[in-house]
C-alpha cells in the first residue's frame, strides 16, 4: 500500500473526526501492543466492550488519533457503566442491542450534555430514521452478507436458480433514501462457519456498496494470528485495509442519489426495513432501483422513473395516492398491490421477511418481474449470478456509479454492463489495481462495456 | 463376441439385429488445456474424417451447445466451460473453422434454462464474449429455442423415423427444420438419470419447454417459459400442449430412468445430427450440472481434467468412442455402470438404427482408446 495514501488518509480522518467518517471495529483487546494491527488500516474508531477499558489502552489510543467508544450491551444498568467509561475518558459510547427506550434515551442525553458520541444500535424495526435522529444510527440485526448455507449444508440454490445472496443491501437503501445520517451494521457470522478472507470482503462490501459500514469484527481465532503477526493473517488484513480503504476514499460517490428507472414506495411499516423483501428480490435481479418512502412520495421523486411498485397501496393518504395517478398520467406504469391486500406490520425485532409476508410478496412478485421483464431500468448487468450492485447518479444521468460486489470466493470473469443511453467515458475502479479505461460499446440501450475480472468489488463510473 | 453382447443383442428388435448398422470414423485427441490452437486441432480433425468442407460448404450450420442449467449455478466457483456448459474458446475456434470451410449461416441454437429471452443475453450471463462470437463469421445467429424467440412463424413437427417408444415426433422451433447440416457441441460427462451425456444427449435440449416445460400449456405452447421439462419428459406426469402429439402410449413406466435414455434417442432421431464434437478438457463427473446432489446416481459430482477431444459425423459412433474413454463398456446392460440404473441409450440408438454402438465396428483415428482413456466414476 502506498505510503502517499495513508498519509493523505490520516490527514483526513484526523482532522475530520465527524462522526460520519468514522470506520468502526470492535476491538477484543485491552493491550495497547494490540493497536499495532491497525498501524496500515483506515479503522480509526474502536468500539471496547467493558471489561476491556482501560486508561492505558486508551491513551494509547488516542495517542494513534483512533476514536474509542464504549461498547454497552444490555445487562446491568447503563447510566453507571456509562458513567465510568466517561470518567475513563471514552469519546463516547455505543448501545448495541435492546436496552429499554428510558435508559436509552437517559444515555443519549448524559453524552449529548458531555459533547461525547452517542450511537444506538438497537432493533431493525426501531431504527430512527426522523430529523432529531443521532448522527450515527444503525442496527445489531444486520445478517452476515454472502450465500451462505442452509441448516442442512446445502448451498441456498434452487436446481434452476442462481444461488440466493444474503444481504443488507435492500434494506440499507431504505434507509439511504430515509435519511443522510451515517450507518453502523452490526452482523455476526452464522454458527459454525468459518470465515475466510472472501467472507470478511463480503461483509465489509455489502453495506459499503450502499454507503453504510459493516463494524468490522475480527473472528476471535483470527485476530490472536493477528496479534502474534502470522504472516498469513497479516496478508489477509492487508486485503481487508484494501478493500476499505477503497470504499473510504470512494465514499464521496455516496453523496449521489439512487438511480434507476424502477421506484419502490415502500416504507418501515411493510417491510422495507426487512430483509428479503422487495427491495432485495429486486435487488438480486440486479435491476437499479429507488425506494420512495411514504413521506417522500412527490411528483419530483418519480423524476427520471418510468415503472413504480406500489407496494402497499392502502397505507398510503390521498395525496400520496393522487402523486402516483399523476406519475401514471405522465406515462409511466404503476404496479400496485390487488385491493385488500396488505403487508404485515413487521414486529419491531424481525429481520427477515417470514412465510406469510413471503406468500404476499409472491403474489405481486411475478407481476413485478414480468413489468421489469428485459427492459433496462438504468444498467443490466450480465454474469453476474454471484454479485450485486447499487446505481447512484445525478437525475440528469450526466454521471453514473453502479458498485458491483462479488459474494462468491472466487474472481468473476468476463462481466458485462449495458447502460441505459449513451456514455463516451467509462471508468472501473477496483481495490486490486489501478483504475482504468473501459472500451465502450454501442448496445441496443445505449452503451456496452466488458469487464475482464472483478475479484473482490469495483466501481464503475460513466460519464456522458 | 462376450457374453454381454450376446445378452445385449437379445434384447433388440430382430430387425436391429439383421440390419448392418450406420458406422462412420471418429477422431480422437489428448488435448490438456483451453489455451491450444483449437483452429488447427479442429481442421485436422476434421481431415481425419474426410474434410470440413464437404460436410458444411454453402450450407446453414445449426450448432446445438450444451448450456445446460442456470448460469447462475457453479461448480465450486468455476467458469462454466470448465466444467458443465460448452466452451467458449471451442464455439469460437469451431465457429472460424466452418466459415473458412464454407459455411454460409452458423445458427447457435438452445432451449435456455427457464426463459425463452435471447440466447445472446444468456451467453453473455454465462461470461462468454458474444460479440467477438458473432463477427467470426459472415453470418453468426444466436437462437433460444425454448419457444418461438420472435425469429420463428412456427413449430414444425418432425417425426420419429422408427415409429418412437415414448413419442412418435416432436414440436421443434422451426430453425431446427431450416437445417442443412446439424451439429451438437457436447461435454463429456455423466449424467444422473442416462447415465452419460454426450452428442445424443446434448439434442434433449431442442425440445421447446413451451410445449414441453412445467409450465406450458394445456392446449397451447406458452411463449414465456420458465421452468424445465421434468413433469412430461422425465417422468410423465402430463402431456405436452395438444400442439404436438401425446406419448404413444401414457400406461407406459412413468420411470425417469427408462424414459430420459429413449426420449433422448427419439429427439436425436427426429433431428438427426451429422456432427458431433465432444469436449473432455475439463469437465465435470458424476452429474450433468452442479446442482446434482451428493447422494445423486454416482455418489458426488467433481472437476476433472480428462484432456480429451472427440468428433465424428455419426453421433452413436461418437458417443460409443467417448463412454469408451470414460472407462465404461458401451454395450453395458442396464445394471452395469454408466447404465447401472437406467436403460443404454446407445443401445437403444442400435435398436433405432442410428449406427453401431460396437467399438469393433467404428475406426478410431487420432489415437488409442486405452491410451487416452480417463476414468469417471463406477467404471472399470
Amino acid at each position: 500500500m502506498r505510503p502517499a495514501i495513508f498519509l493523505f488518509l490520516a490527514i483526513a480522518l484526523d482532522a475530520a473526526t465527524q462522526p460520519a467518517d468514522l470506520v468502526p471495529a470492535r476491538w477484543p483487546s485491552d493491550n495497547p501492543a494490540s493497536l499495532a494491527i491497525l498501524n496500515e488500516s483506515p479503522i480509526n474508531c474502536l468500539l471496547i466492550p467493558e471489561v476491556n477499558w482501560s486508561s492505558t489502552f486508551l491513551a494509547a489510543a488516542h495517542a494513534k488519533n483512533l476514536t474509542v467508544l464504549a461498547l454497552l450491551q444490555p445487562g446491568t444498568p447503563a447510566l453507571p457503566r456509562l458513567k465510568r467509561a466517561l470518567e475513563l475518558g471514552l469519546d463516547g459510547a455505543v448501545l448495541e442491542g435492546n436496552f429499554p427506550e428510558a435508559e436509552a434515551k437517559a444515555v443519549r442525553s448524559s453524552l449529548t450534555e458531555s459533547s461525547r458520541l452517542y450511537v444506538e444500535l438497537g432493533l431493525r424495526g426501531r431504527i430512527p430514521l426522523d430529523p432529531t435522529a443521532p448522527s450515527i444510527i444503525g442496527t445489531f440485526q444486520g445478517v452476515w452478507a454472502g450465500i451462505n448455507p442452509h441448516e442442512d449444508g446445502a448451498a441456498h440454490a434452487a436446481p434452476s436458480g442462481a444461488p440466493w445472496i444474503d444481504t443488507n443491501a435492500g434494506f440499507l437503501r431504505f434507509v439511504r433514501a430515509s435519511t443522510d445520517r451515517a450507518f453502523w451494521l452490526s452482523a455476526a457470522p452464522p454458527r459454525d462457519s468459518v470465515v475466510n478472507l472472501s467472507r470478511y470482503l463480503q461483509m465489509l462490501s455489502d453495506p459499503a456498496m450502499v454507503g453504510a459500514r459493516w463494524i468490522i469484527s475480527f473472528e476471535p481465532s483470527f485476530f490472536a494470528k493477528l496479534l502474534a503477526s502470522e504472516p498469513k493473517a497479516q496478508k489477509d488484513l492487508k486485503r481487508i485495509n484494501q478493500v476499505l480503504l477503497f470504499f473510504e476514499q470512494n465514499r464521496k460517490l455516496q453523496s449521489l442519489p439512487a438511480f434507476g428507472q424502477l421506484a419502490v414506495v415502500q416504507d418501515t411499516q411493510n417491510g422495507a426495513l426487512l430483509s428479503g423483501s422487495v427491495l432485495d428480490m429486486i435487488t438480486v435481479k440486479h435491476t437499479p432501483v429507488r425506494p420512495v418512502p411514504f413521506k417522500s412520495v412527490e411528483f419530483k421523486a418519480f423524476d427520471q422513473a418510468k415503472m413504480a411498485v406500489n407496494v402497499d397501496p392502502q397505507s398510503l393518504d390521498p395525496k400520496q395516492r393522487q402523486v402516483l395517478k399523476d406519475f401514471t398520467r405522465s406515462g409511466g406504469t404503476v404496479l400496485t398491490a390487488p385491493p385488500g391486500w396488505r403487508m404485515p406490520v413487521p414486529r419491531p425485532d424481525q429481520i427477515v421477511t417470514d412465510a406469510e409476508e413471503v406468500k404476499k410478496l409472491d403474489q405481486i412478485w411475478k407481476e413485478v418481474n414480468a413489468m421489469m421483464g428485459r427492459r433496462n431500468l438504468g444498467v443490466r448487468l450480465f454474469n453476474v449470478s454471484s454479485m450485486l450492485s447499487n446505481m447512484l447518479g445525478p437525475a440528469d444521468g450526466s454521471r453514473v456509479v453502479v458498485y458491483l460486489v462479488n459474494y462468491s470466493d472466487f474472481s468473476v470473469d468476463s462481466v458485462a454492463a449495458h447502460l441505459l443511453g449513451k456514455y463516451s467515458k467509462i471508468t472501473i475502479h477496483w481495490p486490486e489495481r489501478a483504475p482504468k479505461a473501459l472500451v465502450p460499446y454501442e448496445t441496443e440501450d445505449g452503451t456496452g462495456v466488458d469487464i475482464d475480472i472483478l475479484e473482490s468489488t469495483a466501481i464503475l463510473i460513466a460519464e456522458k | 463376441m462376450t457374453r454381454r453382447d450376446l445378452i445385449a443383442l437379445g434384447a433388440l428388435p430382430l430387425f436391429a439385429q439383421q440390419k448392418k448398422l450406420p458406422t462412420a470414423p471418429v477422431s480422437i485427441r489428448k488435448c490438456d488445456t483451453y489455451n491450444e490452437d483449437f483452429y488447427e486441432i479442429f481442421t485436422r480433425m476434421f481431415d481425419d474424417l474426410g474434410g470440413v468442407k464437404k460436410l458444411v460448404a454453402n450450407k446453414t450450420v445449426t450448432i446445438k451447445l450444451n448450456l445446460t442449467g442456470s448460469p447462475g449455478l457453479r461448480l465450486q466457483g468455476k467458469a462454466l466451460g470448465l466444467t458443465h456448459y460448452s466452451h467458449p474458446k471451442h464455439v469460437l475456434a469451431m465457429t472460424t473453422v466452418l466459415d473458412r470451410a464454407g459455411a454460409r449461416r452458423i445458427r447457435f441454437v438452445e432451449s435456455a434454462w427457464g426463459t425463452a429471452g435471447p440466447l445472446a443475453e444468456y451467453m453473455l450471463d454465462s461470461g462468454w464474449n458474444v460479440r467477438q462470437l458473432s463477427t467470426a463469421a459472415k453470418q453468426v445467429e444466436f437462437l433460444n429455442t425454448n419457444g418461438l424467440g420472435g425469429f420463428a412463424k412456427k413449430y414444425t413437427r418432425m417425426k420419429v423415423p422408427h415409429g418412437g417408444w415414448i413419442f412418435p415426433a416432436f414440436e421443434f422451433n422451426n430453425v431446427y427444420a431450416e437445417t442443412d447440416v446439424m451439429m451438437s457441441m457436447a461435454k463429456l460427462k455423466n449424467h444422473d438419470v442416462c447415465g452419460v451425456t454426450l452428442a445424443m444427449k446434448n439434442m434433449f435440449g431442442c425440445t421447446p419447454a413451451s410445449i414441453y416445460g412445467n409450465d406450458s400449456g394445456v392446449d397451447d405452447p406458452n411463449e414465456s417459459p420458465t421452468s424445465g421439462r421434468d413433469q412430461i419428459c422425465h417422468v410423465g406426469k402430463r402431456q405436452p400442449s395438444k400442439i404436438a402429439l401425446p406419448e404413444l402410449d401414457p400406461a407406459s413406466p412413468r420411470d425417469a430412468f427408462h424414459r430420459m435414455p429413449r426420449i433422448s434417442v427419439e429427439v436425436a432421431s427426429a433431428r438427426p445430427i451429422d456432427i458431433s464434437f465432444i469436449d473432455g478438457i475439463e469437465t465435470m463427473t458424476g452429474g450433468e450440472g452442479p446442482w446434482i446432489k451428493p447422494k445423486g446416481t454416482f455418489g458426488g459430482t467433481a472437476h476433472v481434467t480428462p484432456g480429451l477431444l472427440v468428433l465424428g459425423t455419426n453421433p452413436v459412433t461418437t458417443d460409443t468412442v467417448g463412454t469408451a474413454l470414460m472407462g465404461y463398456d458401451p454395450r453395458a446392460p442396464k445394471g452395469t455402470p454408466p447404465f447401472h440404473k437406467c436403460d443404454n441409450m446407445l443401445l437403444l440408438a442400435e435398436e433405432a438404427g442410428l449406427g453401431t454402438a460396437d467399438l469393433k465396428n467404428i475406426e478410431v483415428i487420432g489415437g488409442k482408446i486405452e491410451d487416452l482413456r480417463f476414468r469417471f466414476p463406477m467404471s472399470a
